[in-house]
């Protein structure tokens, strides 16, 4: 029998090399782009580098660090992050919950609920900042007008120290909260009928239903609400730079806007550097946890 | 000329073996029924002849080409599949024309041509009212012509069929196997069959291979496999109701070998003899294996070479009744046709054919031949 | 019918009232904090548009005007104020563009390559890639002025564009990865047997099956690219200025005029709000962040 052996190139390892080939461009740009400037940053926070003096940049080692953690003002922004995150996610968290399950089980409604309660995420940040700037102006700002006629004398939100922050942390709750309320009545929605069938069948009264069945099924849907929000809490910017400025004095500067006054507005390049690398290294963390968290949720539903 | 040869085939994922060292040849023209449970390697064997799945170790050969790296669209191979995969976004008119609108079919198909050829599939499998449906507008039998015209619309050297009737209901399924011996005949190609279900294996094959884990139990003709099985899974596989396969022991009296067991005492013929004394070691512990249909049912009076026991359950099933024989122990399945007038608790013998008897090693389950 | 049996039927029917006129006031009592919700959530958009059209005065009087009216006085005042701001608003457009279009591309081919190769190290790519998502903007836009300083980047279209396209890639690949694994690779596979080569069978068998998972990812590449701020904002001066990054400037003076901050968000807010108009179906996939399937 005449054998003729024909050498295809090997078509399987062919194929494989086609697949790096498709992510190729996307790992270089993202090597490139997030990889690149965050060494270079690392570096640059172990420099001194004023771009006032743009000549003078030398090694300083973890000076900038250590000026940082004697630094009342970075431990302030530090401060007032935490309670802006903690307060906007828990307030938004819970407005969702209560508008997620008085919303649910009434299909019509949903939809256009839906519609209306996304706006509030797809307008411009920055617009939001301006508009509620102006809606919270003393003098001619609609809110403490409406206040006025329920006979409540409103302070000067924004620049009134006891309440700038409560101002700011307000915005961030009416933009976001829309998005608590499309998770949380997505999973309200999502939640499989048997269990609660078994509990109606079995006797179980209205709380235990909500104890045993119906909070252990949200779970996971609230846990990645909160720790979703939560990462991205950390990256407000926009609303805050425009209704206050980081003001009065500091007192809603959070660590984003400490770094960009440190960056822009102080020009001390490696002192800002070293505040970006610890707000960097506080959202790696969080967001390593939820990530672990996702993907063991992914297997359980075997996906 | 569509011969293929499977060399010593081994697929791994990982650490588990798929298959081991199958080997494997199908004549031109042939159609080749593989056989086995779930799991046992029949699709990983499909998809390696088809291209989709790299081969771990192992040739295979078309003709005297080896085709272990071609790409899937070079091979002569059309496949259809379990789940059918027909292209969802495409009607059925489309989709029975993709394999005649790939670029390097392209060119010999002008478009009239492809019209042409797909009303003529789609009348021989009598579709070609559905030609502007959607698939997911199609019922399980429909899909699967659908599925089928798509291969055969290429008339391509050898078909890959993967379960391809499993899904469908038991009545569909028996018309679409009537329906598929017709069409092998009608079209010149390798047809290779893979299966769970021996039915199938039997009525269709012109060859049988049987895999069980991965490793190839036996190849024969429908006959062969039928009433010659190489091992007891094999015998276990075939048949409804199974082979009774009943422990027994082999005993040698006066150069007169018998096998015994609590309940009978059965002399077997030359040819079993033969073969006990040709096995080379000394077996005693074996399986009698008898098919239900060769038992009958002794009309009274004690018989020599018998079997007496008492009737378990009865189960009529419209022409036949299958009638369940608990002795000592052990249920015997008999099938009875006809008129019966048994019922639980009765006392009853059967008497075997002892043509029909095979036995068995019961060490390794192999059947007990002449070597 | 007996004396205790009507008095059963009675109580019956009594609580069954009860239980109807319970849920009816639990229906009420939602629909009304929905409402109030909904109320909430549109006037602040309700009130900026609006603002636009007033005149200087009267957004500036307590109480607040309800009806008057319209007027174009605030828009032209923005181009007074801003001389740069019709090139904003090409500089949005193009870079809006560009970027979702670059973005979706690579993003989905890198999706597809995870998705469907069994690629060594595919976990830990998509694991970085996902990443990135949380990282926070001021970290890049430090490195990123200082880089683009050096590289003449600074106020270029070109480096907002690279820089869109870094925020927004691992999102798309991670949702693009989602979505061709959710076809079949059998499909595929009878494609490649019915002898397509790789590329006509992503042309005419995945590409079109993915094609709504491609347009809502695009559709949230679009609206976050429209919305960036802080790199628009620190990374270009003038020429490449983008409309969020102009916003500041009406806020510079001291007595800030409200009709015209009004004007100019409504300029920046009204093209994404037809757009959303339009998309509507698309949006809640990407918004929920495919969390959930919407």
């Amino acid at each position: 029998m005449k054998i003729t052996k024909h050498l295809f190139p090997k078509w399987h390892l062919k194929d494989k090399y086609l697949g790096v080939l498709y992510v190729l461009p996307a790992m270089f740009v993202l090597l490139g782009m997030t990889l690149y400037p965050f060494l270079y940053c690392i570096n640059l926070s172990l420099q001194k580098w004023d771009l006032f003096q743009p000549n003078k940049r030398y090694y300083i080692g973890f000076t900038n660090y250590i000026s940082l953690f004697i630094d009342p003002n970075f431990w302030n922004a530090l401060k007032t992050t935490i309670i802006f995150t903690v307060v906007s996610v828990i307030v938004s968290f819970i407005i969702g919950l209560v508008l997620a399950s008085l919303l649910a089980g009434k299909g019509r409604f949903v939809g256009a609920f839906r519609t209306i309660f996304v706006l509030p995420m797809i307008i411009t940040p920055i617009v939001i900042g301006t508009g509620f700037k102006y809606l919270y102006d003393p003098t001619s700002g609609i809110l403490n007008y409406v206040l006025s006629l329920i006979r409540i004398t409103a302070p000067a939100w924004t620049t009134n120290p006891k309440t700038a922050l409560l101002s700011v942390i307000m915005v961030d709750i009416w933009q976001w909260t829309p998005f608590m309320f499309l998770i949380l009545i997505a999973g309200i929605q999502g939640l499989p009928k048997a269990p609660f069938e078994a509990a109606a069948c079995d006797g179980a009264s209205c709380w235990q239903i909500l104890k045993n069945v119906t909070f252990p099924l949200m779970k996971p849907v609230v846990l990645i609400a909160l720790l979703f929000r939560a990462i991205d809490s950390f990256r407000t910017f926009d609303t805050i730079y425009a209704i206050t400025s980081g003001g009065p004095g500091m007192l809603t500067t959070t660590l984003n806007l400490f770094a960009y006054i440190k960056a822009f507005k102080m020009y001390r390049m490696g002192e800002a550097a070293a505040v970006a690398i610890i707000i960097w290294t506080i959202v790696f963390i969080f967001s390593q946890l939820l990530l672990k968290y996702l993907s063991t949720q992914k297997v359980v539903q075997g996906k | 000329m569509s011969k293929i040869f499977l060399e010593h085939v081994v697929k791994k994922y990982g650490y588990i073996t798929a298959l081991n060292d199958l080997s494997l040849e199908c004549q031109d023209r042939e159609f080749v029924v593989i056989l086995g449970p779930s799991g046992a390697g029949k699709t990983s064997t499909l998809r390696m002849i088809a291209g989709v799945e790299a081969i771990t170790s192992g040739n295979i050969w078309f003709d005297d080409q080896l085709v272990n790296e071609m790409p899937p669209g070079e091979r002569e191979t059309a496949m259809v599949f379990e789940n059918y995969n027909l292209y969802p976004h495409m009607t059925v008119f489309d989709n029975l024309a993709y394999p005649l609108r790939v670029p390097k079919r392209a060119a010999s198909y002008a478009k009239e041509d492809v019209t042409e050829q797909v009303h003529r599939i789609a009348n021989m499998l009598g579709i070609d009212t559905l030609l502007n449906r959607m698939p997911d507008q199609l019922s399980g039998g429909q899909k699967q012509r659908v599925s089928l015209g798509r291969a055969m619309v290429r008339m391509p050297k050898v078909f890959l069929l993967d379960e391809p009737i499993a899904h469908l209901d038991a009545k569909l399924r028996h018309q679409l196997r009537a329906e598929f011996k017709r069409l092998s005949r009608e079209f010149n190609s390798t047809i290779i069959y893979v299966t769970h279900d021996y039915k199938e294996a039997l009525s269709l094959g012109d060859k049988v291979a049987i895999i069980k884990k991965g490793e190839l139990q036996q190849v024969g003709t429908p006959e062969q496999i039928f009433s010659e099985p190489a091992n007891t899974f094999v015998a276990d596989m075939i048949g409804e109701p199974a082979m009774n396969l009943i422990p027994a022991k082999l005993l040698i009296e006066q150069e007169r070998l018998f096998c015994t067991a609590k309940g009978f005492k059965i002399e077997l013929g030359d040819y079993e003899r033969q073969a006990v004394l040709s096995c080379g070691k000394n077996v005693s512990q074996v399986y009698i294996g008898i098919r239900p249909m060769y038992l009958s049912i002794a009309n009274g009076s004690e018989n020599k070479d018998a079997i007496s026991g008492e009737i378990y359950i009865t189960e009529p099933l419209g022409y036949k009744t299958q009638i369940s024989v608990q002795i000592n122990k052990q249920l015997f399945y008999v099938i009875v046709t006809g008129d019966y007038s048994y019922s639980i608790g009765d006392k009853i013998v059967l008497i075997p054919n002892k043509q029909k008897i095979l036995l068995f090693d019961r060490e390794n389950g192999r059947r007990i031949t002449i070597v | 019918m007996s004396y205790t049996m009507y008095k059963r039927t009675l109580n019956a029917n009594r609580e069954k009232v009860h239980i109807i006129a319970g849920k009816r006031l639990m229906n009420m009592v939602s629909m009304i904090a929905l409402l109030v919700a909904a109320i909430i959530a549109l006037f602040p958009i309700y009130w900026v548009i609006v603002s636009a059209f007033k005149t200087e005065k009267e957004v500036f009087i307590m109480p607040p005007v309800w009806i008057f009216v319209p007027t174009m006085q605030a828009f032209k005042k923005v181009f007074e104020m801003s001389s740069n701001f019709g090139r904003c608003m090409t500089n949005s457009i193009i870079v809006t563009v560009i970027s979702v279009i670059l973005t979706t591309i690579i993003g989905s081919m890198a999706a597809y390559g995870l998705a469907r190769f069994r690629l060594k190290g595919s976990k830990d790519i998509s694991f970085y890639m996902l990443s990135t998502r949380f990282a926070p903007a001021i970290g890049f836009v430090i490195p990123f002025y200082l880089i683009y300083m050096r590289f003449g980047l600074i106020d270029t279209r070109l480096g907002l564009i690279l820089a869109n396209i870094t925020i927004n890639l691992s999102f798309t690949v991670w949702m693009m990865k989602g979505v061709f694994e959710e076809i079949p690779v059998a499909l595929e596979e009878a494609a490649l047997i019915d002898g397509m080569p790789r590329f006509g069978v992503i042309r005419t068998i995945t590409l079109p099956l993915a094609r709504p998972g491609i347009v809502a990812t695009a559709i949230f590449s679009t609206i976050m690219c429209w919305n960036e701020f802080v790199f628009a904002f620190t990374l270009t001066q003038f020429n490449a200025r983008t409309l969020p990054a102009e916003m500041p400037r009406f806020l510079s003076a001291n007595n800030i005029q409200w009709d015209v901050l009004s004007a100019a968000g409504t300029l920046v807010i009204v093209p994404m709000l037809i757009f959303a108009f339009f998309v509507q179906r698309y949006l809640i996939r990407g918004l929920t962040l495919g969390a959930v399937k919407g």
